[in-house]
Formats: structure tokens, sequence, C-alpha cells
């Protein structure tokens, strides 16, 4: 009860202390501008927090800390706004996590519902962060005392979890649903071996020594894919869409009450799965878009155009965010490579990354909450006015954009490493995705695999060696088993959800061809 | 059971035809087989080759060879079971085309060919190669020209000021700005020169 009550007490301090830190006119005005470049860099095939903020960095240390801490953390806000952005308007999405947006929001796009598709993302991501702030100050400290019990088992059960969402992302032809997870799980088979370093199907290429980099990877299975199958016709958008207009405009009460609990819930899982290390927004993002379509009273829709998938998946990212503070500043671990960052920028202002470091100097924790809950406040005043100028693209010239965006995307990939072997893999992915796409084979299973599959195979093997390569002792740890009991759970229930909902896409799929062809 | 003519052009329900799929959205079972088997011996080719993976100095129960070889089985066991289903019921159709498996499909209506995409392809090609001779203004400037041309757009004003544009601000945003190492030549040289401050 006392802690209980302490923690609640840190809770209320931290947030009018930080609230306090938004009165000063020139955090506001540092804030405006992160979130707009965090938007920006987001929406950016393959650029994303890490060159958004790493791009600032350097002039933070004009900054006084608490400003510094407050804009970098705005960036990384807005970057997961941005993020879903392209994927929902023009189905290319930022990053490796808005591969679901990708998928629900074109959807919705496709069928003239751009506007709902933004309004979604944009009214997922705000609450999502305003409820993550709380989650966060609530679970900063203990969370910090957890996070050292998770070892290499551990989050070897995170990643499974999120494997096993793979099971609802499969389509319509479960056999091909898992081919195309094994495809994306094999991409980081290439390069050295998590443990011993042995170098496997490198082929002798000089350049596959290292590995293939995910993004790049992801970026083609996923945007490049489209784009090209996109360029099979030409014709222009309003040719096609019902209304260029956003039908939907702001979205309605009944959609928002609809958004809530995928929201709640997201946001829950982004900031606890954020919360380790190791653990990406992309992987909370999967695990709460696979919870959302399990636990949802229209799982048909899932995969064409669901609101709800979206609004989880978007809230998972956004939440994912003030996860990644918890281990940063809680032990001095930076939760991601953005979070790296921000670590050099206090080391730049002379803090001592360590576990120590929040306790020694609070006002980082009230700056990280100021960045957090100004980013959000702003993302509220004029992310809906982002979005729109985002969606505008659909009244341009196809012919124009198809073009550019595949310039963009390429052009976004040579950012990465400035290696033009990582524009022939997303090349090369690309062409793969094409025919992925064409046969039926999901691009999204295949994407979400590649993200998840070398972390789950490299704590698998450091974990059994951990336990001494005792299964039995690896499997018994009380969060390992206690996470697994809910992957089997969730695998069992899912095959059998993915299996009446194709039998049921079927058989519609049967009826309405069986009208074309008898007329 | 006849199959209508196909009338791709103005007939919005008619889907346009492919080599693989007709206007109705159903599959070539014989293509659909094909690419299955290709992704088989996909499988089988990571679970042979894995067998030439050397274990390294630690030793692991699991091995560099363990995970390739769960996966190369994996693909061959759902590949097979799915190339299996298609054969069992291969004689319950009467012709070749079948119920597609989800495949993303074109708009009905408006003629498709593949040598659209293929066309983008070979000029990304193309600009891969040639970007470290011209630089990154020129290359990217002739891409989108190629891929605007390839799109049917024909007014001049569109066809050069936009890739030029476009050019010059990816420039600007990722060569300066963000300072992305890309690839100079003669154009950007010369902006370095011209322009103060960029240096």
């Amino acid at each position: 009860m006392r802690s209980q009550g302490l923690a609640m007490e840190m809770m209320l301090i931290s947030l009018s202390e930080g609230a306090m830190v938004l009165l000063r006119p020139e955090v506001l005005a540092l804030l405006a501008i992160g979130v707009l470049w965090g938007s920006f860099c987001g929406a950016l095939p393959g650029v994303g927090s890490a060159v958004g903020i790493g791009v600032m960095v350097p002039l933070t240390y004009a900054l006084d800390p608490v400003s510094a801490v407050a804009f970098l953390v705005s960036i990384s806000v807005a970057n997961s706004f941005g993020n879903g952005l392209p994927a929902a308007v023009l189905g290319i999405p930022g990053g490796a996590a808005g591969v679901l947006t990708a998928i629900e929001g074109y959807a919705l796009t496709r069928r003239g519902l751009g506007g709902l598709a933004v309004g979604t993302n944009w009214f997922a991501c705000v609450v999502g962060q305003f409820i993550s702030i709380p989650f966060f100050l609530l679970l900063v400290i203990p969370l910090a005392d957890v996070v050292f019990v998770f070892l290499s088992p551990e989050l070897t059960a995170l990643y499974a979890l999120g494997l096993a969402a793979l099971v609802s992302l499969t389509g319509r032809n479960i056999f091909k649903g898992i081919a195309a997870a094994v495809l994306g799980l094999a991409i980081g088979l290439v390069g050295p071996d998590p443990v011993s370093a042995v170098t496997r199907f490198s082929f002798g290429v000089p350049e596959l020594r290292r590995g293939i980099e995910t993004i790049p990877a992801v970026l083609g299975i996923v945007a490049v894919s489209e784009i090209l199958r996109s360029m099979r016709q030409v014709y222009a958008w309003g040719e096609v869409l019902p209304s260029t207009r956003m039908t939907a405009g702001f979205p309605g009460f009944g959609v928002l009450r609809k958004s809530m609990r995928p929201i709640l819930s997201g946001s829950l899982i982004g900031t606890l799965i954020g919360a380790i290390p190791g653990m990406s927004g992309s992987a909370a993002a999967v695990m709460a878009y696979n919870q959302a379509k399990l636990t949802s009273k229209r799982p048909e829709e899932f995969g064409h155009g669901s609101t709800e998938g979206l609004a989880a998946n978007e809230s998972a990212q956004n939440a994912a965010q003030a996860g990644e503070m918890i281990p940063t500043l809680g032990l001095g671990i930076p939760g991601s490579d953005s979070m790296v960052l921000v670590m050099g920028a206090l080391m730049l202002q002379g803090f001592v990354p360590g576990p120590m470091m929040m306790r020694a100097a609070p006002e980082l924790l009230y700056a990280t909450v100021a960045g957090l809950l100004g980013g959000a406040l702003l993302l509220t005043l004029f992310g809906w006015q982002v979005g729109k100028a985002v969606l505008m693209f659909t009244k341009l010239d196809r012919s124009v954009i198809l073009p550019c965006i595949f310039a963009v995307t390429m052009i976004g990939v040579f950012a990465f490493r400035a290696s033009l072997f990582d524009v022939g893999v997303t090349l090369t992915f690309g062409v793969i995705g094409y025919f992925m796409l064409r046969y039926g084979f999901p691009v999204v299973a295949t994407a979400v695999a590649a993200v998840l599959g070398s972390g789950f195979e490299t704590n698998l093997r450091q974990g059994i060696l951990l336990m001494d390569s005792d299964p039995i002792k690896f499997l018994s740890r009380p969060w390992t088993a206690g996470i697994m009991t809910v992957v089997v759970l969730l695998l069992v229930y899912g095959t059998y959800n993915t299996i009446k909902l194709m039998r049921r896409d079927r058989e519609m799929m049967k009826l309405s061809q069986g009208d074309h062809t008898a007329s | 059971m006849s199959v209508p003519s196909s009338s791709a052009g103005t007939d919005d329900t008619a889907r346009p035809q492919s080599l693989a799929f007709d206007e109705f959205g159903r599959v070539d079972r014989r293509i659909d087989l094909a690419v299955c088997c290709a992704a088989f011996l996909l499988g089988l080719a990571l679970f042979v080759l894995s067998g030439d993976l050397r274990q390294g100095s630690i030793p692991d129960p699991i091995g560099p060879d363990g995970w390739p070889k769960l996966l190369g089985a994996t693909l061959m066991a759902v590949m097979g079971a799915n190339i299996l289903r298609r054969l069992l019921i291969w004689r319950a159709s009467a012709d070749n085309m079948v119920l597609s498996d989800g495949g993303k499909d074109d708009v009905p209506g408006r003629p498709a060919t593949v040598l659209r995409p293929a066309f983008m392809l070979v000029s990304a090609l193309v600009w891969m190669l040639v970007v470290q001779w011209t630089g990154f203004i020129v290359a990217t400037t002739g891409l989108l020209i190629a891929g605007m041309a390839m799109m049917q757009v024909r007014s001049p004003t569109k066809l050069l000021l936009i890739p030029l544009l476009f050019s010059l601000t990816a420039w600007l945003l990722f060569g300066v700005l963000f300072g992305v190492r890309l690839p100079t030549g003669p154009v950007e040289h010369g902006l370095l020169e011209i322009i103060p401050g960029l240096k």
C-alpha cells in the first residue's frame, strides 16, 4: 500500500514538474520544431528516428539538459506518427513498424476512406501517447527492477510471443502464410552466426558476410513490391477511388469508441514491451495487433482495412516510445538505437549514464515527461493537419507520384548505410515481394518475421548456453514459463481462429467468382 | 462452363488478363504449382546447404545449422502439403483456372502489363551502375524521367522539371542536411562551388 502511495505521489510530482517545463516558451517552440521534424523523418522510408535524432544531437549542445532531452524525446514521439502516414495513404511504411499500418490503412485508402485511415492513425497515436505517460511514470521504478531479471530466456519467450502473432497474418492459405514467415526468418540467417560468428550463406560475396540489413529487406518486400505492382496499370486515383475527398473526415464517435479497447491494450503492451531492452516498437505493435484480432468481434476485417487493427498497431508503437525511456533512464541501458543517441546527447551535457543517473538528476525524468506530454499535445493540435496534407498526395498525378516514391525509397535505403548493396537488396526483395503479392503469399508475414527472427535465434541460443544447455532449466524460469504458456495458448487459439476465417473467406470467394463465371 | 471473352478497356467488371490470372481473378493452377515448387526447392536448398556449416569455437546444442535446417524443413513441409493439396483436387476442376489464394488484383477495366514494373526495375539497376560516375543529381533525374515516361507522362514540362526539382531537393535534404555521402558528380561539384555555405 505504502509503495503504491509513493509511486502515485512520484507520478503526480513528475507530471506537474513536466507540465511546468512546458510552460517555458523556448521549450514549447523547440518541441514544435521537434514534432514537425520527427513527423517528416518518420514519413521518409528508411530514415526514421535514429537519423532524425542523430541530425539534431549536435545542436542540443547549445541547449540546457532539460530542453535538450525534451526536444529529442518529442522527435521520437512524432516519428512514430510520421511512420504511419505514408503507410496509410500510399501503402509505403516509413519503417519496419509501419508494415501493419500499410496493410490496414492502405486498404481503407483504396476504398476511398483515406481520411478514416489517417484520422484513426492520428487518434491512436495521440491517445496511445497520453495513456502511456502515466503507465510510464507508474512503472519506471518497478520495471527498471524487473528488467534485471530479463535475460536471454525471457527475451526468447517475448520474441516467441511476437512470432506467435504471425498466425494471424497468414492470409487465405495457411501453408503459404507459414512459408512467407519462414522466408522472413531466413533473411536473418545470412551473415555471422550470433553465437560462434561462423559466416552463413554468404556464397563468397563480401557484402553478405555482414548479413542482410532488415530495413532494406522489409522496405523491398512491403514498399517496392507494392510500387512495382501498382505500376502495372496507368490511371488516375480519382478514376478508381470512390472519392479522393476525405469521405470519413475526422473519425466519428462510433469509430472512436470501437478503437478505444485496442488503443488501451495496445498502449499497455507497447509500454511493457518497449521497456525491455532489445525489444522494439515493431514487436510491441505486432503483439498488440494480434491481441486485437483475437479479441475482436470482427476479425474478418483484419488485413482488409480494420480500424481496430490500425489503432492497436499505432498506439502500441507510440506507447513503446515511453517504454523505451524506462531502461534508458532507470538503468542507463538504451532501449533502442534512437535512445543510444539520446544517451549520447546526455553525455555531451556531462551526465554519466547508469542506474544512478535519474536518481542524481530527477530533472531528466521531468524533461522526458515534458517531451512525451508536449509531443502528444502538439500532435493533438496539428497532427491532423499534417495527416491531411499527406492525404493530398492522392489528388496528384499517380504517374508522377509512383516513380517519385520509388526513387525516395531507394534514396532512403541508400541513406541508411551509404551502400548501393542495400539498394540492391531492396530491389531484389521488391521483385520477390511482387511475386508473393501476385500468388497469395502474405508479405506482411515475411516483413514481421524478418524483424523478429534474428532476435529470436540469438536469444534462444545464448539463453541455452547461459542455462548450461539444459532446456528444462531454460523453460522453467518463472517469466519464461509464463510467457511461453501464453505463446502456446495463442498459437492454438490463433490457428483455430485463422482456419475458421480462412474457410469463411474461401466460401465467399467461391460464391463471388461463381457469380462471375456463371454470368 | 464457358468463359466470356475478355473486354479489358471499357468493361468495369472484366479484369485485365495476364499469363497467370484470368479476367475473374482466378489463377492458372499450373503456374501456382510451379511457384510452390520453387518455394519447396528453396527449402530443400536451405536444408542441404546448412549441412556445410561448420561448428564454431563455442559449441552450442543448436549450432549454426540447427535453425536453418528447421526453417528449411518447415518450408519443405508446408509447400509439400500445399502441392499435395493442389494435386489431390486436380481432377475436381474442369479447366486450369482455380480460385486464387488472395493475390492482389489489378484494377478492373484498365490494361495491365508486367513490362512497366520490369522497365522501372531495369532503370533502377542502371541508376545503381551509373550513379558513381554521373553523380546523384544526374542519375536520379534520368531515373525519374525514364519512370515517368514509362508511366505515360508526355508533358515536357512535367517530364523535365519535376525530376530535376525532385533530384535537387533530395540532394539538399539527404546530402547536405542529413549528411549522407551521396555520390558526387560534376553537377554536385558545381553547386558546392556556386552556393556559399554548402561546402
